[in-house]
C-alpha cells in the first residue's frame, strides 16, 4: 500500500497521467472518496495519459461512459446511483470489468464486493487545506507508476 | 395510418426508463408510456410487470403493447418504428434497438434510429404546435448540458457542452450536501425561493472568453468547501440561502451563455429541453432576458422534460421525412455525436 | 413444420431454418447463416434472420416456433437473442422455445454419432463456455441409444457455473471426456495440467455454438410442448452468484443495524 500527498490539482493531474500511460488492459481502478475529492479530475487525467481525445465528463447520470480514442478502451463508471448488485449485473458489469479495457469506477465502495480481487483501489481523503488531498493506493504494482 | 396520419411507434431505452409512444406526424401524441410512471399496483393484462430502473428486457414488450392499446391501435396501424440508438448505456440501448429491429422485420415497416438529445429538443414541437426551426436550444438535465443551434428539423450543431458535471447533476449533489433528499433539483428549486441568492457568493465559472462550454464541478466544490468551513467554525448554515446562492451561480452562467448564443447567431427563439427545463428560476430568468431582447421562449411540460418516447416519435418523423429509413444493420452507439 | 433458430451466445451470431414433422422427427436444416464479425450480434442478427428466411424460401408466417439459445454464454449476446425473439414472437404470435447453449453444443455429437468424428459411447461429452476468471459454464452428457438406431443426450453432470477445477473433478469420474466450446480455448492449458489422459478436444470446426443444433433441439422440444409465450421467455445467464450474494448479505446487515 502506498500513500501519496497531493498538494494541489496539478499533482493529481500528474499522477493520473502517469497511471494512464502505464496501465495495462484488464485493469479495474476503484476510486473511493467523498463528494468533491477529485475522483472525476483524477479520471480525466488518467484518460489524458491514455491518449483519450474526447472530453471526459462526470458519468453520474449515465453510469457508464465509454471512450475509445485512447491506447486502450476506457470505461468510466460512476455507481453513485446504483442501489443493488442486480442493477450492476443488468448493466453487464462483468463484461467491462473482465474485458480488455481499463475501468475506472467512482464511488467504488458502493459495489465493493463486485470489484475484482486484483483491482487497484485508490482512497482519497481531504487534506489540511482545500487544495490538498491524501491518496492511499492498494494494488499499485498493477499500475507500475513508481 | 391512424386517422389518416402517418403513425410511428417509438421506443426509448437509453438509460433508466423503458418507454414507448405512438405519435402521429411528429406532433400528435396518442400515447406516452414510461415504465417508472405506471402505478405498480395496476396489473396489465394480468401480468404485473417489473417496474424497476433499467429492467429494459422485462419492460420493453409490455410498454410497447400498452402504448398501442392506449392509442387504440394495433401494430397493423403503425407505419414506422422509431428508436433511440444513442447516446446512452449500451446494455440499455440494445434492448430497445433489438426490439425495434425485430418489430420492423416482422411487420415489414421501416426502422428509424433517433439521437436521444435530438429527441429532447423535439419535445418542444409536441408542446408548441406552431414552433418551427430555426432556433437556439438549451438542453439541460442530469446527464447533459448543451447549447445546440437548430437550423432545420434535422440540422443541429452542438455549440457547447459541459466539461465536467452536468447542471442537473450539480443540483443533485449540492442537494445531498445540504441534506435535502432526492431528487435534488426540484428540492433546491423549492427551498431557494425562501433564500437570499446574494447572501452567500459562489464563483460563476464562464471559462475562456467566447466559450459556450460549461463547468459546474467548481461551483459544486465551492458549496462543499463553504459548508465544511462553516461546520468547522461551528456556525449554522442557512440552507435556503446556500441553495439560492448556488442556484443563482449556475443559472447566471447558463442564461448568459444561452442568450449570448442566440443573439450572436441571430436566433429569435430560445427552446429549452431536459429535466432542468422544469426549474422555475431558470424559466423566470430566461423569460425576463428573452423579453428584454425581444426573443421568444419555449419549454415543454414537465412530463416531456424527462426521458420519454413521445419525443423520440417526433424526432423520428422529421428524420424519416428528410432522410428515409435506416438499415436493419443499425447499431447502438453509446457516444453517438449529434 | 418450420422452426427458426437463433444462436447469439458465442462470438458469432448464427441463424437457421429447420423443417420437421409435427412430432419433431425427421428434422433437417433448410438454410443456415453464420456471422463473420466477432460480437456484432446487434448489428447483424436481424438482417441475418431476414436472409435465412428468404434462403429457406419461407416467410415468418410459415413458422411454428422460434427456438433461441437463451444462455449461458455472452451476456450481451444472450440479451440480443432473447429480446429479438420476444419481439418477433410478440408481433407474430409465434411460440418461443428456449434451448440451452450447452445442450445444443453437446447435440453436435449426436448429429455426428456413428462417424469417426464422434466420441464413443461412454465418453462424457463436456460443453464448456468461458465465464472469465478461470470459470466456465459447463455440463456433462452421455450418448444414449434410444433403441431405434437413434442416439440422444442424457445429462450426466448438471449444467451450471463452475470453477474449472470443480468441473474437472466432476468429470474425473469418467475415463474419457470430450470437450467442446470456447472454454477449451481459454482453459485448455489448465485442463491438460489437471488431467493428462482421457481428454479430447473437439476440432475447431466442431467446437463452437451454432444455430443448427438449436433448431434440431427446438423442433423436438416444441413437439414435446416445451414452448413459452414471449413474456415468459427469459435469459438463462447462469450467474456466478457469490459476489452478488456477499453484497446482498452486507446490504441486509447494514439495513438491520441502520
Amino acid at each position: 500500500m502506498t500513500r501519496i500527498h497531493i498538494a494541489n490539482e496539478k499533482d493529481t493531474e500528474k499522477l493520473g497521467e502517469r497511471i494512464g500511460q502505464q496501465v495495462q488492459p484488464g485493469t479495474v481502478i476503484a476510486l473511493i472518496g467523498d463528494l468533491g475529492t477529485g475522483k472525476t479530475t483524477l479520471t480525466k487525467s488518467i484518460a489524458r495519459g491514455l491518449g483519450v481525445t474526447e472530453t471526459v465528463t462526470s458519468p453520474t447520470f449515465n453510469i457508464i461512459r465509454e471512450y475509445r480514442s485512447g491506447r486502450l478502451p476506457l470505461y468510466h463508471f460512476d455507481v453513485y446511483r446504483i442501489g443493488d448488485p442486480d442493477e450492476m449485473f443488468e448493466l453487464g458489469y462483468e463484461e467491462y470489468f473482465y474485458g480488455d479495457g481499463v475501468c475506472v469506477v467512482e464511488w467504488a465502495d458502493i459495489i465493493e464486493e463486485l470489484l475484482p480481487e486484483d483491482a487497484v483501489v485508490i482512497s482519497i481523503d481531504r487534506g489540511a487545506s482545500d487544495e490538498e488531498r491524501e491518496y492511499e493506493i492498494e494494488g499499485e504494482e498493477d499500475i507500475c507508476i513508481f | 395510418m391512424i386517422d389518416g396520419k402517418f403513425a410511428i411507434l417509438a421506443i426509448e431505452s437509453s438509460c433508466d426508463e423503458t418507454a414507448a409512444a405512438v405519435v402521429l406526424e411528429g406532433r400528435d401524441v396518442r400515447s406516452n408510456v414510461i415504465s417508472s410512471q405506471i402505478d405498480i399496483h395496476k396489473a396489465y393484462g394480468g401480468v404485473v410487470p417489473e417496474i424497476a430502473s433499467r429492467h429494459h428486457l422485462d419492460n420493453v414488450n409490455w410498454v410497447c403493447e400498452k402504448a398501442l392499446a392506449d392509442a387504440g391501435a394495433s401494430m397493423d396501424d403503425i407505419d414506422a418504428i422509431g428508436v433511440t440508438y444513442g447516446p446512452g448505456l449500451v446494455g440499455a440501448l440494445l434492448i430497445g434497438l433489438a426490439t425495434a429491429k425485430a418489430y420492423a422485420l416482422a411487420t415489414g415497416k421501416p426502422l428509424i434510429g433517433v439521437h436521444h438529445i435530438h429527441g429532447h429538443i423535439c419535445a418542444n414541437y409536441i408542446e408548441h404546435k406552431d414552433l418551427q426551426p430555426p432556433f437556439m436550444a438549451l438542453v439541460i438535465s442530469g446527464g447533459h448540458t448543451n447549447i445546440v443551434e437548430v437550423t432545420d428539423y434535422n440540422e443541429l450543431h452542438v455549440l457547447g457542452g459541459t466539461r465536467d458535471d452536468a447542471a442537473g447533476e450539480a443540483f443533485d449533489k449540492v442537494a445531498r450536501v445540504l441534506g435535502l433528499g432526492y431528487p435534488g433539483g426540484p428540492l433546491i428549486d423549492k427551498i431557494a425561493k425562501e433564500g437570499n441568492p446574494d447572501a452567500v457568493e459562489f464563483k460563476r465559472v464562464f471559462l475562456e472568453k467566447g466559450s459556450m462550454d460549461f463547468s459546474f464541478s467548481g461551483i459544486k466544490t465551492g458549496v462543499l468547501n463553504y459548508v465544511n468551513s462553516e461546520k468547522q467554525a461551528g456556525r449554522e448554515i442557512n440552507i435556503a440561502d446556500v441553495a439560492a446562492g448556488f442556484q443563482q451561480a449556475v443559472l447566471d452562467v447558463v442564461v448568459a451563455k444561452t442568450i449570448d448564443a442566440a443573439l450572436s447567431l441571430n436566433k429569435d427563439k430560445i427552446v429549452v429541453a431536459g429535466g432542468v427545463a422544469a426549474n422555475s428560476r431558470l424559466r423566470g430568468m430566461l423569460s425576463a432576458e428573452c423579453e428584454k431582447h425581444g426573443l421568444k421562449l419555449y419549454h415543454p411540460s414537465p412530463i416531456l422534460c424527462t426521458d420519454n418516447a413521445a419525443m423520440i416519435g417526433c424526432a423520428a418523423y422529421y428524420k424519416y421525412q428528410a432522410q428515409g429509413p435506416d438499415d436493419l444493420t443499425l447499431d447502438a452507439i453509446p457516444n453517438l455525436p449529434l | 413444420m418450420y422452426i427458426l433458430a437463433i444462436e447469439t451466445t458465442g462470438a458469432f451470431a448464427s441463424v437457421a431454418v429447420a423443417e420437421a414433422l409435427e412430432d419433431g422427427s425427421e428434422c433437417r436444416i433448410l438454410a443456415h447463416l453464420e456471422g463473420h464479425d466477432r460480437y456484432s450480434h446487434l448489428q447483424n442478427l436481424t438482417p441475418q434472420i431476414q436472409l435465412v428466411l428468404s434462403d429457406a424460401e419461407i416467410t415468418m408466417d410459415d413458422l411454428s416456433a422460434i427456438a433461441v439459445a437463451n444462455g449461458p454464454g455472452s451476456f450481451t449476446g444472450i440479451r440480443i437473442g432473447v429480446s429479438t425473439t420476444r419481439a418477433l414472437s410478440q408481433v407474430k404470435g409465434i411460440p418461443c422455445v428456449p434451448v440451452s447453449s450447452l445442450e445444443a453444443l453437446a447435440e453436435r455429437c449426436v448429429q455426428v454419432a456413428g462417424s469417426t468424428d464422434a466420441p464413443e459411447e461412454g465418453v462424457l461429452i463436456c460443453p464448456i463456455l468461458d465465464a472469465r476468471r478461470s470459470q466456465v459454464y459447463g455440463g456433462g452428457y452421455l450418448l444414449e441409444n434410444t433403441g431405434e438406431g437413434a442416439v440422444r443426450l442424457q445429462e450426466a453432470v448438471k449444467a451450471g457455473p463452475y470453477t474449472i477445477d470443480e468441473f474437472m473433478e466432476l468429470a474425473g469420474e469418467y475415463d474419457e471426456i470430450y470437450m467442446l466450446g470456447d472454454g477449451v480455448d481459454t482453459c485448455g492449458q489448465k485442463i491438460e495440467a489437471n488431467r493428462a489422459e482421457g481428454v479430447a478436444f473437439a476440432p475447431e470446426e466442431m467446437r463452437y455454438q451454432r444455430a443448427e443444433e438449436v433448431a434440431m433441439l427446438g423442433a423436438v422440444k416444441f413437439a414435446a410442448g416445451q414452448s413459452v409465450a414471449y413474456d415468459m421467455l427469459k435469459p438463462e445467464y447462469m450467474r456466478m452468484a457469490e459476489a452478488e450474494r456477499k453484497l446482498r448479505a452486507k446490504q441486509a446487515e447494514v439495513k438491520a443495524n441502520g
